[in-house]
C-alpha cells in the first residue's frame, strides 16, 4: 500500500482553505495547501502605499486593459490598487447562457478573495436553517444553528469581528470586538427608523476589521484601503490570520501555481487518494496523495473539480451518484436600492475612513406576518459626504469651485437590498465538454436564474426603503429596481449541498461527500440555503467544524 | 495671474435656454464639422492639448495652490482620452472647442481670458444646470470631460496633497463638528469611477 505523502490536502487558499489548513495543522496533521494562483505574501502588497499620482493611471486603471481583461471582474470594487487580485477575464474563461448572464468574480492567488472581500461578517439566523423544510424549496439542512454556534464563537474570536449586541433574531449576536458605530448620517437614519418602526432597526455592520489588536495584528487604521492588502493585518485574510497560524505548526506546505484537475478516487476503498495537479506555468501534471481531501476552492471551482473527477465508478463526477452535484446553486440578488440626501446635519463630518457598512436585518415574513413572496431580504449600505469628485458632476468653474471642493459635500446615504434566492434544482453548474480553457479543462458552465420570488421581494424591498428614506426629509438622487445579474453579489453558494439523504444531497452533516467519506467540501458549495446576509462566517464555521470532525475520525480509525 | 470668479456670466435661466436652443438648432452643422477630422480646427494634437490645458486651468485655476492647467493634469487627460474603452474621445474635444469658438465668435484660444471664462461657464451651466438633456454634442462632451479634469487634478500631487489634505493613515474614526479651518481630505475619491 502506498503511504500518502500528506495527511490532508486542502484545495484552495482563500477564506475556507486558510481555515482548513489552520485547523488541520493545529490538530496535528501534515497538510499540503494547493493554490492555483501565485503567492502573495503578507506585508508585500505591492501597491498598498502608492499614492494615486505615482500610479500609471492615477488609481483608475488603464481603460483598455480593464475592458479587455476585467470586463466581468469590474462588477467588483475594482481599482488600480487591487485589480491584480482579480482574474484575467481573457484567460480564465467560463460559460454561462444568456438567460443567466452569471458574473463570476474571483481572484486566483494565495488568499483568494479573502484579500479583497467586503469583510461583512454575520451569523446565519436560527430560523433560516428551517427555511427549506418549511417552504419545501431545496434540501432540508441536516444541521441547525445549535450545531454551529460554538464554531461561530471559535471563528469570531480568532479572526476578530467588530459589532454591536442587538438581540435581533435575524442577526444573531456574536463574540464581538467594539463596534465601529455610525457616522452622523447613519445615526440620523437609525434614529428616524427607531422613532417610526417597531419591527426593524438600523445597526452598525459586523465586520472583520479589528478594533482591538489580536496578537501581532494591529487595530484598523481607518484607511479603507483593505482590498490593496493591509500590512497592519487589521482585517481578516488568509495572509494576515490563518496562514501564519498554520505555518507556526511547521506542518504546512503551500504549493502555488497548481491547478487541481481532479480528485483521484479508488473504487475499491471508495476513498479519494489524492489530487491530480496541472502546473499553471508549465502544464506538467503530477499527483499528490493524502488521507483526506478538503475542497475549499470556492463553490464553483470545488463543484467543477468534482464534476471533472469522473471514473468508471463515478461516471457523472465524484460525489454525484445522486445527480445533485452542481444543482441548487444560489447567491444573493443584489443592487436594488436607492440613495437619499440627508438634510440638517451639514455641520457634521467624520475623520478617518470607516471600512464598514450599516445593516437593516430582515424584518419581513417573520412569525405570522407573511407577504406575497417567500423568505426575505436585508439591507446594507453606508452614509458619507460627497467628496471632491462631485465637482465633475455639478455646475461651477473657477476659484469658487475650488473653494467649494475644500469643504465636504452634501450628506448622502445609499442602501441596497440583499435578497435570498430560493434553492432551485434547475439552477446548476455543469461542464461544457465541447469547449476547453487554456489548461485543457472543460469550461465550467454556470446557469443561475432568478425567479418571480426574487423579483417580487426586490420590489417590496425598494418600496420599503423609499418609505424609510422619506423620513429623512431629503431627496432621492438614485434609485434602482432592477436586479443585477447573478454573481454580482460574489456570494455564490450551493452545488454540493448538505443533506441527510444521499439520494438528495452531495455532502452529509459534516461536509463529507456521501460517496467518499474522506473528501470534505466546506466552502459555499455545501450551503443548502443562503439567508440574506454575507455568508463567509458560516463557511468558516463549517470548515472549522469539518476539520475537527476529520481529525477526530482519523484518530478513531473511522477514516 | 488672472483671478477668476465662478462665472455664470450674469445669465439667467431664460438666457441659458435661449443659448441652448440656438446651439441645438444652429450647431449640429458645427458638430458635423467637428466630427470631420480633417476640417476641425481641433484635429491637431497640439491644439487639442492647448485647449485641454486652458479648459483645465479655467475649471480649477491656480490660487494659493497650483491649478489644474499643469503638465501633470494634461498628461493624465492625454492618457484618459482615447478610443472605445474611454469615456472621452478626441472628437468630443473637438466638439467642445467648436462650440466655444462659436460662443465667443472667434477661436477660443484667441479669446481674452474673461471671454474664455464666460464661454466655458455658459457651456458648463447649460450642461449641468438645465434639465434639457444633452442634445448638443458639446454638452454631452463637457459632461464627460469635466469629471476627467477634476479627477486629473485631485489625483495629482498638487491637488491631492497641497490643495487638499492627503491622509494615508488616519489612525482612528471620529465624528466631528466642522470647524472653520477644516480642509477636505482627498483620499475618499481616489480610484472611484470619475
Amino acid at each position: 500500500m502506498v503511504v500518502p505523502e500528506f495527511d490532508a490536502i486542502v484545495v484552495g487558499s482563500g477564506i475556507t482553505g486558510g481555515w482548513a489548513a489552520k485547523e488541520l495543522t493545529e490538530r496535528g496533521l501534515k497538510v499540503l495547501m494547493v493554490e492555483r494562483g501565485p503567492d502573495v505574501k503578507h506585508g508585500e502588497y505591492e501597491k498598498e502605499w502608492l499614492e494615486p499620482w505615482n500610479l500609471p493611471f492615477r488609481g483608475y486603471g488603464d481603460p483598455e486593459e480593464l475592458l479587455r481583461t476585467k470586463r466581468i471582474q469590474s462588477a467588483a470594487r475594482l481599482n488600480e490598487w487591487n485589480m491584480d487580485y482579480f482574474v484575467n477575464d481573457e484567460v480564465d474563461i467560463y460559460d454561462t447562457p444568456e438567460e443567466s448572464n452569471f458574473q463570476w468574480i474571483r481572484g486566483y492567488q494565495t488568499g483568494g478573495r479573502s484579500l479583497v472581500w467586503g469583510r461583512q461578517t454575520y451569523r446565519m439566523a436560527e430560523s433560516y436553517f428551517e427555511a427549506n423544510r418549511q417552504d419545501g424549496h431545496g434540501v432540508d439542512w441536516p444541521i441547525r444553528y445549535q450545531d454551529l454556534s460554538r464554531w461561530y464563537d471559535h471563528v469570531e474570536e480568532f479572526i476578530g469581528v467588530n459589532g454591536s449586541v442587538e438581540y435581533l433574531p435575524t442577526a444573531p449576536d456574536g463574540r464581538f470586538q467594539p463596534t465601529m458605530g455610525f457616522n452622523a448620517g447613519e445615526q440620523k437614519f437609525a434614529d428616524v427608523i427607531t422613532a417610526n418602526y417597531s419591527d426593524r432597526r438600523l445597526i452598525p455592520g459586523r465586520g472583520a476589521n479589528l478594533t482591538k489588536e489580536i496578537g501581532s495584528r494591529a487595530k484598523c487604521q481607518y484607511r479603507n484601503w483593505c482590498s490593496r492588502g493591509c500590512s497592519f493585518g487589521a482585517y481578516f485574510s488568509t495572509q494576515s490570520s490563518t496562514l501564519p497560524a498554520a505555518y507556526a505548526t511547521n506542518r504546512l506546505t503551500l504549493l502555488n501555481n497548481a491547478i487541481v484537475e481532479v480528485v483521484e478516487f479508488d473504487p475499491m476503498t471508495r476513498r479519494a487518494t489524492g489530487v491530480r495537479i496541472i502546473d499553471a506555468k508549465t502544464g506538467q501534471k503530477s499527483v499528490r496523495s493524502a488521507r483526506v481531501i478538503f475542497l475549499c476552492a470556492g463553490s464553483i471551482n470545488s463543484v467543477s473539480i468534482l464534476l471533472r473527477s469522473t471514473s468508471e465508478a463515478m461516471p457523472n463526477g465524484l460525489g454525484n451518484s445522486s445527480d445533485k452535484l452542481g444543482r441548487y446553486i444560489m447567491d444573493h440578488a443584489y443592487r436594488v436600492g436607492a440613495t437619499s440626501t440627508i438634510p440638517g446635519i451639514d455641520d457634521q463630518m467624520y475623520l478617518g475612513r470607516k471600512p464598514n457598512q450599516i445593516c437593516i436585518p430582515r424584518f419581513v415574513n417573520l412569525g405570522d406576518k407573511k407577504g406575497n413572496f417567500l423568505r426575505g431580504y436585508s439591507y446594507s449600505g453606508s452614509a458619507r459626504r460627497l467628496n471632491w469628485s462631485r465637482g465633475g458632476a455639478t455646475a461651477g468653474i473657477g476659484e469658487q469651485l475650488k473653494a467649494e471642493l475644500r469643504e465636504p459635500g452634501p450628506w448622502q446615504i445609499r442602501m441596497q437590498a440583499a435578497i435570498e434566492t430560493l434553492p432551485r434544482e434547475s439552477n446548476r453548474i455543469t461542464l461544457n465538454t465541447s469547449k476547453k480553457d487554456s489548461y485543457g479543462l472543460p469550461l465550467t458552465r454556470i446557469d443561475l436564474r432568478y425567479s418571480d420570488n426574487e423579483r417580487i421581494a426586490a420590489q417590496h424591498s425598494h418600496s420599503e426603503l423609499l418609505k424609510m428614506f422619506s423620513l429623512l426629509g431629503g431627496k432621492i438622487v438614485q434609485s434602482n429596481t432592477e436586479l443585477a445579474p447573478p454573481g454580482t453579489s460574489i456570494h455564490e453558494m450551493g452545488g454540493a449541498c448538505m443533506g441527510k439523504d444521499p439520494d438528495q444531497s452531495v455532502v452529509n452533516a459534516y461536509n463529507q461527500l456521501h460517496d467518499a467519506s474522506n473528501v470534505f467540501v466546506t466552502d459555499g458549495s455545501a450551503m443548502c440555503s443562503t439567508g440574506d446576509r454575507n455568508p463567509s462566517l458560516t463557511f468558516m464555521a463549517l470548515t472549522a467544524r469539518a476539520a475537527a470532525t476529520a481529525v477526530s475520525m482519523l484518530q478513531n480509525g473511522k477514516l | 495671474m488672472f483671478q477668476m470668479a465662478n462665472h455664470r456670466g450674469g445669465l439667467n435661466r431664460r438666457d441659458l435656454l435661449r443659448i441652448w436652443a440656438m446651439g441645438a438648432i444652429a450647431v449640429p452643422q458645427v458638430g458635423l464639422l467637428a466630427g470631420c477630422s480633417d476640417r476641425s480646427p481641433y484635429s491637431d494634437a497640439q491644439k487639442q492639448m492647448d485647449l485641454l490645458t486652458r479648459l483645465s486651468e479655467l475649471v480649477l485655476p491656480a490660487t494659493d495652490t497650483p491649478g489644474a492647467g499643469s503638465p501633470n493634469v494634461t498628461k493624465f487627460l492625454q492618457m484618459a482620452i482615447g478610443g472605445s474603452a474611454h469615456s472621452v474621445h478626441p472628437k468630443m474635444i473637438a466638439d467642445i472647442g467648436a462650440w466655444l469658438d462659436q460662443a465667443g465668435d472667434e477661436s477660443f484660444l484667441a479669446q481674452s481670458p474673461r471671454k474664455q471664462a464666460e464661454s466655458l461657464s455658459t457651456l458648463d451651466q447649460i450642461t449641468f444646470n438645465l434639465d434639457v438633456g444633452s442634445s448638443i454634442a458639446a454638452q454631452h462632451a463637457w459632461a464627460s470631460l469635466k469629471p476627467l479634469i477634476v479627477a486629473g487634478y485631485y489625483s495629482s500631487e498638487a491637488g491631492a496633497s497641497v490643495e487638499l489634505i492627503y491622509e494615508p493613515v488616519p489612525g482612528r474614526f471620529e465624528n466631528i463638528t466642522i470647524s472653520s479651518d477644516y480642509i477636505a481630505r482627498s483620499n475618499e475619491g481616489h480610484g472611484e469611477k470619475w
